[in-house]
């Protein structure tokens, strides 16, 4: 469990102590606007991080942008404000509200806009910190290099046809307070990421293959095998060989990555419910409808232990909790923030998340998967007369208008009567109609795995998500 | 710029070398739902941007050390440590050595500004004026069953110094646009969504109206689009589609054509491409011959810049002559590591036009797909593979035209290239310039068995 809900550390609770030392006068900052406006809310982020990349005959250690600054939001009745800025002393920062504040008055609603009546938003006003069993900050840079350059070369060495192996690393911390007229919380989020790539050649052609490791915590969450490696070194051989997929419609066993893929694509951006307000999710008209087989169960849950996308409060100030996307192949609900939670009078989730002080809250996935089913991945792939396991989806692009999905994986293995045949197709474009693809759900295994990501709104505002969930059984297009 | 930070690094005894790069930057940010203003909003931000050097010895061998090292503006007032900690990490990473850009080099003078940006005031006025464009030109689509979704319009201003060990001092200010715009048709119950992201350095370049109307006209066209037919045959790329498939994505800011001929790639032994050979792998050029420059130079280009990140000043590079690999765009590190001239990061791949008509591209007697919008682009830049979904496109056939949606076109890039026809008229996007069409002979389309 990374998660860390109950009593900090010492560590961790003299660091929240001096947070709220430097920025607990942002809840009297806020305090003081909203004796002018109906809201206002502050945000202050900062951020610690390193970025290590070694490769053959190149080598990198780079600190991450801190990111640091703060946001102030304000509410006329009808809009939102809001200033960011890098400077967060008192003084500036108050003269940023006042600024903020007589722009917010002055700002003129057209006749038509209804009114924006923000309810108190009952944000959380504690102390919070992901724990860590292996603390990065313990191991000196010289050691984090020695380590990871080690399993790089164990890597690299495991074929003869390498020309390259690559290991990147990343660790971070981010620490956030936010104050509304409900008090000031702060939260600790710290993330690690590693990926080990071998790129093989046969003289005409190159191709990868890779282990990766992150989530919410320590170095903990790190830990490779000899066979990991092995099975990394092993694909990338095989792939050499491999052939384009003939384009059609297969009978498929998705691997956990590429099915969290399909829960983030299918109803993960298309129940962001910034999306309802402005009329592009179809879902919207879908709730409490099927839209899927009944195996289908979807949820969103920052509080997942260990997953990259984890975090206690969200960046609007609700404090974390999972939403039921689809329980049953029914559709629940969608994940909201501030604004479209009030604007479509619905109840908010804690999903209100910002790329960096620097970019508006919208309403984002955190950790999306399937739920567990009760059949071994064995028996999904046993099951296949003639189908493809997809592996590795590398990423995903969603239309929740048209409800059509992309998913872009790796590769697939061939299976004929339940066992595979050796053959491997790569790279696989998998496209579909999200309602078939949900709907031809036939298998859900008892497995669990969660991947890391980075998620965008259209091509920006990016921040880490998780995605993953057990192997289905379900039928789509591919070439 | 900070003189205390400059001065701090000067009199460090463990950094042998430094660069220093200042951004202030400015932004105003207008979002809309609807036809109502969401947010609006004004970001005041200045970033330091430090990478030192350490030069050391490892198993008798020269060895460079580097970190880069973001900072708040925390960190300036707490130097000692932190540049303490910056060379502690140089230290310990082992590069061979390269040298910094050192002065004299003539900068070129790119247009890189909009004077309607000059400040965060105007620049939101800019922005709200611009909203309301959008609201107007989209009510005017009313009639045709048109309505707007949601527009967002960044007006970004950044003025940005570099300073290295070297006596190198650099100046530049430039602009940027950002609009996203989402409009919806709707004929009875049937709906559907144009979505365009554009970029431009000036806010007439976004060319709103024109997007809109062109907008309209497409959201109007994926309403009753039916999916394609899987076959491989010939597909016509045009449009927005294009510098989905020549310019780079979110997480990779170049393209596969341009990130496989770098000096980088070549450097990791992960290129393809081999200087003086053709770029087509094992497959024979049966199209027009195919010329690509990393330009980074074009007036009040996206891509363009007066200086990169090291110090080197923006070229107009020619990278790819009648298909064959002429010069690798190469960064100051990787030109040295390479033993080549530096010509700075590179800009948008400019492909240079064809011959023929766009019109007659989509002729030839046989059924032909042509695809306007992918979803999204998703081309590998290790392998040139790519795989994307057809947003819209339309077929022409011999029962003329009609719109279609859903399904996918895969092939590789660099083979594809090999059988292209290039359309004699160009237009220039945020990360491609060149042809407003190229006809593929041969690419996969996935949709209707």
């Amino acid at each position: 469990m990374s998660q860390s809900n109950g009593p900090l550390s010492s560590r961790d609770a003299a660091t929240a102590a001096g947070l709220r030392e430097r920025f607990g006068f942002l809840h009297d900052v806020v305090l003081d606007m909203e004796r002018r406006i109906p809201y206002a809310a502050a945000l202050a982020r900062t951020r610690t991080g390193l970025r290590l990349n070694l490769r053959d005959a190149e080598q990198s250690a780079d600190r991450m942008d801190p990111q640091e600054g703060i946001v102030l939001t304000a509410s006329n009745g009808h809009q939102l404000e809001e200033a960011s800025t890098d400077l967060t002393d008192v003084d500036a920062v108050r003269r940023l509200a006042d600024d903020l504040v007589e722009r917010t008055l002055a700002a003129k609603a057209a006749d038509d806009t209804p009114r924006l009546d923000i309810a108190s938003d009952g944000a959380a006003t504690g102390d919070f910190a992901t724990s860590l069993h292996e603390d990065p900050g313990s191991i000196s840079l010289a050691d984090k290099l020695s380590r990871f350059d080690g399993l790089r070369r164990q890597l690299r060495a495991l074929d003869d046809r390498a020309v390259q192996a690559i290991c990147s690393y990343s660790e971070h911390e981010m620490q956030q307070v936010f104050a509304s007229r409900s008090g000031l919380n702060t939260q600790q989020i710290r993330r690690t990421n590693m990926a080990l790539i071998i790129f093989v050649s046969d003289g005409g052609r190159q191709e990868y293959g890779y282990v990766a490791r992150s989530g919410s915590g320590g170095m903990e969450l790190l830990s490779v095998e000899d066979e990991d490696l092995q099975r990394a070194a092993t694909l990338a051989a095989e792939l050499l060989g491999s052939t384009s997929v003939p384009a059609g419609t297969y009978d498929v066993v998705t691997d956990p990555s590429t099915t969290g893929t399909i829960a983030h694509e299918a109803f993960g951006h298309g129940m962001e419910t910034d999306m309802f307000l402005k009329q592009r999710a179809r879902g919207a008209e879908y709730i409490g409808k099927r839209v899927g087989s009944d195996l289908v169960n979807i949820v969103d849950d920052p509080t997942l232990p260990a997953a990259y996308g984890c975090y206690f409060v969200d960046d609007e100030g609700r404090p974390a909790a999972p939403t039921q996307i689809i329980r049953d192949g029914i559709l629940q609900g969608g994940l909201t923030d501030l604004y479209s939670a009030t604007r479509l009078g619905i109840a908010r989730t804690s999903n209100g998340r910002r790329e960096s002080v620097q970019r508006k809250a919208y309403a984002r996935m955190s950790n999306t998967f399937f739920e567990r089913g009760e059949h071994t991945p064995e028996d999904l792939l046993g099951s296949l007369d003639h189908g493809l396991l997809l592996c590795q989806t590398e990423n995903g692009m969603e239309d929740p208008k048209g409800w059509g999905m992309q998913i872009w994986t790796h590769y697939a293995r061939e299976y004929r009567g339940g066992k595979p045949t050796g053959r491997l197709f790569s790279p696989v474009a998998m496209t579909g109609y999200v309602p078939d693809v949900l709907a031809d759900v036939s298998m859900v295994a008892n497995d669990f795995d969660m991947e890391a990501g980075s998620c965008g709104k259209g091509w920006k505002e990016i921040v880490p998500v998780g995605s993953g969930g057990p192997h289905i059984r379900t039928r789509c297009r591919l070439a | 710029m900070d003189q205390r930070l400059i001065d701090a690094l000067r009199r460090h005894p463990e950094i042998d070398d430094w660069t220093v790069r200042h951004q202030h930057g400015r932004s105003a940010q207008i979002y809309l739902v609807g036809t109502t203003v969401e947010n609006v909003r004004q970001v005041d931000r200045e970033a330091y941007e430090v990478e030192v050097f350490n030069d050391h010895d490892l198993d008798g061998e020269r060895r460079r050390g580097s970190a880069t090292i973001p900072m708040s503006a925390g960190d300036l007032e707490r130097l000692p440590e932190v540049l303490d900690t910056a060379a502690a990490m140089a230290s310990l990473v082992h590069n061979p050595p390269w040298s910094l850009p050192e002065p004299g080099q003539e900068l070129p003078k790119v247009q890189l500004s909009d004077p309607r940006l000059a400040s965060t005031d105007a620049s939101l006025a800019a922005a709200r004026e611009a909203a309301e464009q959008i609201r107007e030109l989209a009510a005017a689509e009313a009639p045709n069953g048109i309505r707007l979704s949601a527009a967002e319009l960044f007006a970004n201003s950044v003025d940005e110094e570099l300073h290295n060990s070297r006596g190198l001092t650099l100046a530049a200010s430039s602009t940027h646009l950002l609009l996203e715009l989402v409009l919806l048709a709707r004929r009875g119950d049937d709906e559907a969504e144009y979505f365009r992201q554009a970029e431009a350095r000036r806010l007439d370049d976004l060319r709103i109206a024109e997007t809109i109307v062109d907008g309209s006209r497409m959201a109007r066209d994926k309403l009753g689009a039916v999916r394609p037919q899987t076959r491989v045959g010939p597909v016509v790329v045009g449009g927005e589609a294009l510098p989905q498939l020549f310019g780079g994505t979110a997480v990779t800011q170049t393209g596969a054509l341009l990130a496989q001929a770098s000096a980088a790639t070549a450097y990791s032994k992960l290129s393809r491409l081999e200087v003086g050979r053709p770029i087509y792998g094992d497959r024979q050029r049966d199209g027009d011959a195919v010329t690509v420059r990393a330009n980074a130079l074009l007036p009040f280009g996206v891509a363009s810049y007066r200086f990169d990140a090291d110090g080197v000043g923006a070229q107009d590079l020619l990278v790819i002559e009648d298909g064959v690999l002429r010069a690798r765009p190469a960064t100051q590190r990787y030109a040295q590591y390479l033993g080549l001239p530096a010509s700075g990061r590179p800009g948008l791949a400019q492909v240079a036009a064809g011959a023929t008509n766009s019109a007659q591209l989509l002729d030839g007697g046989e059924p032909v797909y042509e695809v306007v919008a992918f979803s999204a682009p998703n081309v590998d830049t290790l392998t040139g593979d790519f795989g994307m979904e057809i947003r819209l496109g339309y077929e022409h056939g011999p029962h003329g035209v009609r719109p279609i949606t859903g399904g996918s076109v895969t092939g590789n890039l660099f083979q594809a290239l090999a059988d292209v026809t290039l359309s004699s008229e160009t237009r220039i996007f945020a990360s491609y310039a060149g042809p407003v069409a190229m006809r593929f002979g041969s690419l996969q389309v996935a949709g209707s068995d």
